[in-house]
């Protein structure tokens, strides 16, 4: 809309797979989410966040093929260059997931205000400014 | 890589050209306009009677008649379209970046009890973002209206501004129906409020096979 998918793909340096791996893996959480606030309510929040995990973790192996074939390639730096970008951002958002998941758990067994929801969303203003630093350099 | 770039940027730059184009005729059009209609289809164009164009008249400077506000109309619709196209990625990334930005650092806010707005207005950068884009969408559609449109694509290009449009609701309606649970207007499920939510992955995933098999 704002954005075509080649601008995407540039911007967030993500494969058009990986994209619509974490699309699926949204849809299923937000499926979950509902179904643990309407229905199961005694259902684990780590189970309810699962489909985000494992976007995660295919998404990283997915990275990692890639890099691995680029750099049989002879394209080093390329490869080297992917591989930080998408584990950084991957990383950070993994810190803001698993953190937002303890808290809601904890919130469910004792009124805790730790960690503060300030702390949970930091990851996100990092990534906000990489992403921003980056669209300047694809440019 | 570098050779693909080279190619996107060239392709960028005749799409611009074109654009310009197309807005120096509007615009040329615009100034002149007689006073009575300001707004015309091309297919009428063709067949009226080219008045002499005077550069030094402006559209907003003329005397306030009935047609003044249409023409004003006019002038904004072109200008508008003009700044639309021209929007380069990284203005682009800027907007997107700065409600992103205020959107998160409100809800952060509020989720900590610092602030007790309303829900609706913690999500005032989300209106104000989806305003911008239905803005956008409906300038773009405006420019078929306009003389020289080329008409290859259309059918193609309408598909998918209608999609647009339809995804944007969907959004609206989410985070609307969203606000309205926060603030306990109502008790519905929230499987119901993710219903637009669901409709609008489905859809950019359908779109998004779509782009992968068809280009």
């Amino acid at each position: 809309m704002l954005f075509s998918l080649r601008e995407l793909v540039q911007w967030l340096g993500f494969a058009t797979f990986e994209l619509f791996l974490h699309l699926v893996a949204l849809l299923v959480f937000s499926v979950l989410v509902a179904l643990r606030v309407d229905l199961l309510n005694t259902m684990s929040w780590w189970l309810v966040f699962v489909p985000l995990f494992a976007a995660d973790g295919l998404s990283t192996y997915f990275t990692a093929i890639v890099s691995i074939r680029l750099y049989q390639e002879g394209e080093e730096r390329l490869a080297v260059l992917r591989l930080l970008w998408v584990l950084t951002v991957l990383s950070l958002k993994l810190v803001c997931e698993v953190l937002l998941c303890q808290k809601l758990a904890e919130r469910e067994q004792e009124q805790t205000r730790d960690p503060l929801f300030g702390l949970i969303i930091s990851p996100l203003f990092v990534l906000l400014q990489l992403l921003m630093i980056r669209a300047c350099r694809v440019n | 890589m570098e050779l693909n770039r080279d190619e996107i940027m060239s392709k960028k730059g005749e799409k611009c050209e074109q654009h310009e184009d197309l807005l120096k005729t509007q615009e040329l059009q615009i100034r002149a306009s007689p006073s009575s209609q300001s707004v015309r289809l091309p297919s009428q164009d063709s067949t009226d009677e080219p008045s002499q164009p005077d550069p030094t008249v402006r559209p907003e400077e003329s005397e306030p008649t009935v047609s003044s506000s249409e023409k004003f109309f006019s002038f904004w619709l072109g200008l508008s379209y003009r700044f639309w196209m021209s929007m380069s990625l990284a203005q682009r990334v800027l907007l997107t970046w700065i409600f992103s930005l205020i959107f998160l650092i409100m809800l952060v806010l509020k989720l900590d009890d610092k602030i007790h707005w309303n829900w609706f207005l913690v999500f005032l950068p989300v209106w104000a973002f989806d305003t911008i884009l239905l803005l956008m969408l409906i300038v773009k559609m405006a420019g078929r209206c306009k003389p020289g449109f080329d008409p290859r694509n259309a059918a193609d290009n309408l598909k998918k501004r209608v999609w647009y449009l339809v995804a944007i609701l969907l959004k609206l309606a989410f985070s609307l129906l969203l606000c309205a649970r926060l603030e306990h207007l109502t008790e519905i499920f929230l499987s119901f409020i993710c219903i637009p939510l669901w409709a609008l992955l489905i859809g950019a995933m359908v779109e998004l096979g779509y782009n992968v098999f068809h280009f």
